[in-house]
Formats: C-alpha cells, structure tokens, sequence
C-alpha cells in the first residue's frame, strides 16, 4: 500500500467568483513509503498548494487523497491536526521557529502538543538537534544562528515526532548555496535511514537530490 | 495538566504586560459596567426593602360609634377574620384604647385631667385590619361598605402610606430603567474593548499561532490561554470594583438610612450577608461577559 495515494485531485480557489482560480487540476500521484521526491514548478504553479493539500493543512475541493490509508477528505479538523502532529513534519524555506525560544524549545514543541513529560521532551530534541549536528547549540536563540543552522533546527523540530513524511517547501529558500548543500545533505541522510521525504523546490541542482522528479505546470503534473 | 495551566498563565500575564495600556483600558471599561450593573442591583434592592417596609405600615383602621357594644364588635371582628385576604386582624376594646391613650399621652397632664373630668371613656372599641397584599385593602374596604357594618363605623383610616409606596415604586423604576440603558451601554463598549483587546494580542502572536498550528497544536492549546487572559481581566476588574464598591458603601449608607428614617433599611447589614452572593454574581457576570467577548475575537482570528 503506497503511503500517498492521490487520484484527479482538483483545488479551486473562490469557486463560483469572478476571481475563480484552479490552482491543481487533476493531480493524480503515489508516494511510497521511503520516496524522496522533488516537485518542481515555476511560481504559480500549484506546488506549494500540492504541499499544503499533501500535509493537510488545506482540503482537496475535489478528488481523492488517501494518506497512510485514510482519506482524507472524510476527515474533521480535530483529525487533521492529529495527523499532522503525528505523521508529517514540516520545513519551511523562512524557517519558522519562535524567535524568542532556544532551540532546543522550539525542537520541543511538537512534542508540548503531543502531551510529553517535560524531560522526555528534552532528551528528544537535545537528541535531535544531535543529529542535525546542532548537539552544541541547543541554548542558542534563533537570533544567534546562521541561516543554515536555522533550517536545521527546523529539520530537527520536524523529526521530533518521528513523522511518516517529511514536508520540505523550498527548505533551501533563504541559504547561500553552501548552507543549502548541507541542509540537503541532511536530508539525503535522513532519506537513507527511511524518512519519506516530499521536496517543493524550484532549483534543478537541489532538485537533483530526490530520486524522482515531478514537474508541475498550472496545476497539472507534466512529467 | 499543571504544566497546561502553568503555561497558559504565563502566557495570559505576558499578553496582559504586552499591551499594558490597553489591559488597563480593559479592565476600566469593566469595572465601570460592574460597578453601574450593582448600582442599579442596589437601588433595586433599596427600593424593595423600602417599599416593604412602608406595607408593613400599612392596614385599615376601623373606629365604631360610642353606643357599639363589645359583642357587636367582636362580630364584625370575626367577619373580618373569615376574609382570605386578611392577614390580622386586631381587636382594640375601649378600655384598651383608653389605656394606650394614657400611655401615649403621660407626659401631658392638661390631656390626662381632661380625661379623667369626663364621666365616661370618650374613645371607642377599634378593629385594625391587615391585608396579605397591599392590593387588597380596596376589596377589604368594600366589605365594610356592608350597611350592617358600616351602620356601626364611625371612621375609617386607611393610611396614606399607599402614595409613598406609589412614589417610591414609580421613582425606583424610573432610576431602574435609567440604569439599565447606562449599564446596556457600558455592556456594549465592554465587550467591544475586550474583543478588540484580545483581537490585538492575536494580532501581535498570529505568527506564534501560525507556527503552533504547523507543528501540531490544537485550536484548544492555542484559544486557552486568550480565554484565560480574558477572565484575569474580570477577576481583577471584580477586585477593583468590591475595592470601590463597598468603602463607598460605607459612606453611602447611613445617608440611605437618615433618608429612610423609621424603616428597616441597613445596607451595610445587607451587603455584608450577601457579600459572597454580590462577588459571585459579579464575577459570574464579568466572566460570561468577557469569556463571550474574547470567544468571538477567537473563533474569528485563531482559524487555521
């Protein structure tokens, strides 16, 4: 059973307005367990909207989406949210860590959510922040890391729940090209050890790094 | 579960500090409607204690002719008693009258030698009657229209208290309706304050809230703490108007008590007793006021 399964998926933005926009168009796609995909598109594509539907922070407005065997258009919000605190994590190209927390909180917070004892937490994302590299900058404040330090932090947060699926739009975004390579790198680790992972990017050469390559084009799948 | 409240409280108190000015124009926005809310509570309060104490004043004297034996006035006397509206009816023979007369008049020497000259007890045997209602004395009084009685009666007095309690009743519905439309008003702006003050501290999180809701969180971890937050705004708003309140309780009081002179009115007494009932009522009403206010600011800023 593939891990994603979706099928004529459609999304329109202000249905039945002046202002209609489809922004996917009869998206159909399988993710299997252990995948590493790229999903490629210029701006307006519909890849960011794919990855939003894909970790359920948006609704399909037709067709089907079946996650890990669930579909997820059956689903309430309470559901919702319960899959995404504990079967996908996600990675943003501005990072989105709260600037007022060391990282090691802001690793913990997922598991805050998911009701683990404080020390548990602790252990968890020191162990993380460990294995994104980061085990001697777990006091340091958002403020005081570099670009790529920061979206590693985010990896780490995103890991923290063991999630079945790894969401990465644009994680590479906001680096130099150095500090990308190794946040991929990190990736790439990650994906050898079994994380499913499903990249948005525009960059051809981080593009590169996932094993099968989707090319979206007003919102529909051209290759 | 500690934690949860831990967390929740720290989060109230830095969103409190955050927008400090505001906080406080919160909180004085519901001290007012508290403190006009009570206000009209206790003219209410007033009014009925006074009103209650002047039908308490109330009833129907009924003095016979000279020549009316005892008998005759026992008759009407038990007549009397038979009515349902009746609460008492108290029999005054005319040597109890005369006695009471003394007592009344003891330190009147000319009142008492005139007494004892006349050769006969000038006074006459009295019935005082008392209605359960303060609308049945018109039906009482009509019973003593009765020719069989009325050939008896020599006068009837039926006290002029009924127009104090008219005006009494009219100028404490006349004050109730005003402060009702001032405490409407004061409702109003409060729960336009705090739902503007919970809205600006969503405001100032939303990127905070947009992070815990990518991470995981539920609407519940993320709506807690602003409906805490709003709730700490009535608990110190009841503290600050009890604060007010009852100091200026104890200058207002006596003034009552001068203006309502020979009747049964302590507001200090009644606040006192009813303190815990005054605070949690108080409270109750803040709390669904700001609870209700801060609910709509959430539900409308905190979707995902």
């Amino acid at each position: 059973m593939p891990l994603i399964e979706i099928k004529n998926l459609n999304k329109i933005y202000n249905q039945g307005k002046e202002n209609e926009f489809q922004a996917l168009a009869g998206i159909s796609l399988t993710i299997d367990k252990g995948d590493f995909i790229a999903i490629m598109g210029v701006s307006g594509s519909g890849k960011s909207t794919l990855m939003n539907v894909i970790g359920c922070l948006d609704q399909p407005t037709s067709g089907l989406y079946m996650f890990d065997g669930e579909e997820i258009d059956k689903l309430n919000q309470r559901e919702l949210v319960k899959i995404r605190r504990n079967k996908i994590g996600f990675i943003f190209q501005n990072f989105n860590l709260l600037p007022r927390m060391p990282a090691v909180k802001n690793v913990e917070l997922p598991l805050v959510y998911k009701g683990i004892r404080p020390k548990a937490r602790r252990d968890r994302a020191k162990k993380m922040l460990e294995l994104v590299g980061l085990g001697d900058k777990v006091r340091h404040k958002p403020n005081m890391l570099s670009g790529g330090e920061l979206q590693r932090v985010a990896i780490a947060r995103a890991l923290t729940n063991e999630p079945m699926v790894l969401l990465a739009d644009e994680p590479t975004g906001n680096l130099d090209s150095q500090s990308g390579f190794q946040v991929m790198e990190v990736l790439k680790g990650l994906n050898k050890k079994g994380t499913t992972i499903i990249l948005v990017t525009h960059d051809l050469a981080i593009a590169k790094y996932a094993n099968r390559l989707i090319n979206i084009q007003d919102g529909k799948i051209v290759n | 579960m500690f934690l949860f409240l831990y967390r929740t409280i720290k989060f109230a108190v830095q969103g409190f500090f955050r927008n400090f000015w505001l906080s406080l124009v919160t909180i004085i926005i519901l001290v007012l409607t508290i403190f006009s809310i009570t206000v009209v509570a206790g003219i209410n309060v007033v009014a009925e204690q006074a009103i209650e104490s002047v039908q308490d004043k109330i009833d129907v004297s009924i003095y016979f002719k000279p020549g009316v034996s005892e008998e005759e006035v026992i008759n009407v006397r038990d007549r009397l008693q038979e009515l349902s509206l009746v609460e008492s009816v108290l029999y005054v023979s005319k040597s109890e009258a005369l006695e009471k007369f003394r007592v009344q008049h003891q330190d009147d020497q000319i009142i008492l030698d005139s007494i004892d000259q006349l050769e006969e007890n000038p006074l006459s045997a009295t019935i005082v009657v008392k209605a359960n209602n303060l609308d049945d004395y018109p039906t009482i009084l009509a019973v003593l229209e009765n020719p069989e009685i009325d050939a008896l009666v020599l006068d009837k007095n039926f006290d002029d208290n009924k127009l104090v309690i008219s005006r009494l009743s009219d100028l404490s519905d006349k004050i109730k309706r005003v402060g009702i439309i001032i405490s409407s008003i004061f409702v109003v702006i409060a729960i336009l304050i705090v739902f503007n003050t919970i809205r600006i501290n969503i405001y100032t999180h939303r990127e905070e809230i947009a992070i815990m809701k990518l991470v995981g969180s539920s609407n519940w971890f993320v709506r807690v703490p602003f409906i805490f937050e709003s709730i700490m705004y009535a608990i110190i708003a009841v503290i600050i108007s009890v604060a007010i309140l009852y100091p200026l309780l104890g200058l207002v009081a006596p003034q009552v008590s001068n203006f309502f002179d020979g009747y049964n009115l302590d507001l200090i007494e009644y606040a006192s007793s009813n303190f815990l009932r005054i605070v949690g009522l108080q409270f109750a009403f803040a709390v669904i006021l700001s609870v209700l206010s801060s609910s709509l600011a959430i539900g409308r800023y905190t979707r995902v």
